[in-house]
């Protein structure tokens, strides 16, 4: 869950982005000015989901992370709507020295619960977004390969395909990406399951500049190509560098959301 | 610190100075079986929540939560409680809450043996909903470690079915009058927690000095209008509950220790969970979880669960409509006895969402024939039986009734009680005048089932129930 946003348009926000995929270094390093720097990150979600039929139905969602001072980074997600989910919160900190919490708290029940991140296949409130497919992607489990350059729409696209490394347990056996070669901002990405078939397909758009250096999309399109679902993940409003505290990010910080 | 936030960032509607919510629940229970006492098998209810939210400043919130049931047919399942009503003033450092607050304790999912400060909602049961406590509380970060500080004022009584309410022991549960033993501090209770942190384990250290929330039984004796009076005395209990994660496996354990009370105790629960993720390349994750629970208590007033295993597997489903079932197996391991129970969830729409709730009851300890306690020649025909020329009661017969407890669970307590009042009716012929030689056995047949922990199941083995909830969110 951790940024989810940043991450999940895949922004590959770590430190040794791609170190060995030598051809794709140039476009590593832009891509990483893009993701990283910032401190804290404040962003209003809304998720579109539609099903076969194209029904749709609304889930959403306020998004807040931060990385302190000592590299200790904190992300919070608070479901806003539908009703139902109204302030089910879920916090996740990362220590360098130790592996990652989460923290699920539960209105109904005034509870904070601990939970294991492990199930990265599966969906993100019923969306055709994966834990996988939001949780920070650390570049030395995956293998890179420059595969060409191509148009996308008026702009020109480095295409990098990415495979997961032996040991890495990842829904995918690999994931195309599309970063535009003016910016270096992911436009698109499409993964493959274990059988090799096109899966999902993921589509960002309307990018912004914050504060002269970020990029953030406004929209990002996940479909899946094998369902025939998609969900739209649309930033309604997003704040950067706004001055987030630790302390926003604690139990008690979940416990008192209204 | 929150509120800051709330205030620089518009939600849903703009500024999120104030909002205003709750649901609607729409509920039908049905019991397959008629009970013992109770012939309706049928219990249509509705129940509302609504809850209020307004930011008072930047660092100051009030928040209300009040909910209401109506019950059809169970005139004591007509409730209304202020679940919140709560001043937040929050700083960097810490926080400070007047008013009524809802609080939970504890790691575990079956067997919660920590969480002491709210009463629990049992006309909810078994939906988890807990009583409004009024408190004052301060919590604040000490370093990593997050400590709480409590002042309770006076326990929300435990709420038992009515007349016409199912799942209750043959001897109706007095709403209306409790007996409270309450120590050096009134109604004052206090609690303490210290949340920190081991290596990787997530540890809470608690104490509570309070009245309890679980009372015991005391008979009132009254063969006419026969009650079972909830006492709740003062105790102080210490828990340390914590939790740890151990590559994808949640370990738990909460241990607790209790004095002040009918007897001092200790009881131990934990165990862990396990969550298969995208079970056979789908969506649908399985999540195990298993516990056990040993409670140092054989006497009746231990809780419905005290030597038991409990395995549960909760199925999500991870779609749109969020569906999740949860099966449940609880297994006595003293007695012959155990407890499933299902749960199904789906929402659809924006704002509904459906449950379903099933519990069954096994029993299969012998169960006690009220023949054999009523017949002539047994010691509560005896008793019952004597003419006026008889007393006062010969020891005999006294020994005799007493005889027939002294092999059951019944608490020392409740057992000085009964021998206290035996003594009573010893010396006074009039004890029974006006009351039915039948009913009175009958009475006196009902307290020793009640009295008698392998009968726990057999009381409710009729009570298997399914329920549907529909909500509306608004």
């Amino acid at each position: 869950m951790l940024r989810v946003l940043m991450v999940s348009c895949l922004w590959l926000a770590s430190n040794s982005l791609w170190a060995e995929a030598m051809t794709g270094l140039q476009v590593v390093e832009k891509a990483k000015q893009n993701g990283a720097g910032f401190e804290d990150l404040t962003q209003e979600v809304k998720m579109i989901l539609m099903d076969k039929k194209g029904d749709t139905t609304e889930r959403d969602m306020l998004l807040k992370a931060m990385t302190d001072s000592n590299g200790k980074s904190y992300s919070m997600s608070i479901f806003t709507a539908p009703k139902r989910e109204k302030g089910i919160a879920l916090l996740t900190v990362n220590e360098a020295d130790s592996d990652s919490k989460q923290y699920l708290y539960l209105p109904s029940s005034r509870r904070v619960k601990r939970i294991t991140s492990s199930n990265s296949s599966s969906s993100f409130r019923g969306s055709d977004f994966t834990f996988e497919d939001l949780s920070e992607q650390r570049t030395e489990d995956y293998r890179f390969e420059m595969v060409k350059k191509a148009p996308c729409g008026e702009l020109e696209c480095y295409v990098v395909d990415r495979f997961p490394k032996e040991g890495l347990e990842s829904s995918y056996s690999k994931t195309e990406l599309w970063i535009d070669s003016t910016h270096y901002r992911p436009m698109k990405a499409m993964f493959y399951d274990k059988d090799g078939a096109l899966l999902k397909t993921m589509e960002t758009s309307g990018y912004t500049l914050y504060q002269d250096k970020f990029w953030n999309p406004k929209q990002i399109l996940m479909k899946n190509n094998q369902e025939g679902t998609s969900t739209e993940m649309q930033s309604i409003k997003t704040t950067i560098n706004s001055g987030l505290k630790a302390s926003e990010f604690t139990e008690l910080a979940m416990r008192n959301f209204r | 610190m929150l509120a800051v936030i709330c205030a620089l960032i518009p939600i849903q509607n703009g500024f999120a100075e104030q909002s205003f919510s709750g649901w609607l629940d729409l509920q039908q229970r049905y019991y397959p079986d008629t009970s013992e006492q109770v012939s309706e098998k049928s219990y249509p209810s509705a129940a509302v929540q609504l809850e209020y939210s307004r930011d008072l400043s930047d660092s100051d919130q009030l928040v209300a939560t009040v909910f209401a049931r109506g019950d059809a047919v169970d005139d004591e399942r007509n409730l209304f409680d202020v679940r919140e009503f709560l001043w937040l003033h929050q700083a960097d450092a810490y926080q400070f809450q007047l008013g009524v607050g809802q609080v939970t304790w504890g790691v575990n999912e079956l067997f919660k043996i920590t969480d002491q400060i709210n009463q629990k909602d049992r006309a909810e049961l078994p939906v988890p909903r807990k009583l409004g406590q009024p408190m004052a509380s301060v919590s604040f970060y000490w370093g990593d470690d997050l400590v709480e500080l409590y002042a309770l004022y006076d326990v929300r009584p435990a709420w038992f079915p009515g007349q016409d309410g199912r799942l209750r022991p043959p001897i109706l549960v007095d709403n209306d009058n409790q007996l409270y033993d309450r120590g050096k501090t009134g109604r004052w209770d206090f609690a303490a927690r210290w949340q920190t942190r081991f290596k990787d384990i997530d540890i809470n250290v608690s104490h509570f000095y309070g009245v309890t929330r679980d009372p015991y039984f005391a008979f009132n004796f009254d063969f006419e209008n026969p009650y079972l009076v909830p006492v709740y005395e003062k105790v102080n209990q210490t828990s340390v509950d914590m939790i740890y994660a151990w590559n994808d496996v949640l370990l738990k354990a909460e241990l607790t220790y209790q004095m002040g009370g009918i007897e001092q105790f200790e009881s131990v629960a934990g165990g862990f969970e396990y969550t298969m993720g995208g079970l056979f390349d789908s969506d649908v994750d399985l999540t195990w979880f298993v516990e056990t629970i040993w409670d140092s208590r054989d006497q009746i007033d231990g809780t419905l669960f005290d030597h038991d295993i409990g395995i549960a597997a909760r199925i999500a489903f991870n779609d749109a409509r969020d569906s999740n079932l949860i099966l449940g197996l609880v297994v006595d391991y003293e007695y012959d006895e155990a407890f499933g129970s299902l749960f199904w969830s789906n929402s659809f729409g924006e704002s509904w969402k459906l449950n379903v709730i099933g519990q069954y009851f096994y029993a299969n300890e012998p169960r006690l024939d009220v023949r054999n306690y009523v017949a002539p020649g047994t010691a509560f025909y005896e008793l019952l039986n004597a003419t006026p020329a008889d007393y006062p009661l010969p020891q005999e017969i006294i020994e005799d009734v007493l005889a027939v407890f002294d092999g059951t669970t019944i608490s020392k307590k409740q057992y000085d009680l009964l021998t206290a009042q035996l003594q009573v009716i010893q010396n006074d012929p009039t004890f029974f005048e006006g009351v039915d030689n039948n009913d009175a056995a009958q009475t006196l047949f009902d307290l020793l089932r009640t009295s008698d922990n392998t009968q726990k199941m057999n009381l409710l083995e009729r009570d298997a129930f399914i329920q549907v909830d529909l909500y509306y969110y608004f």
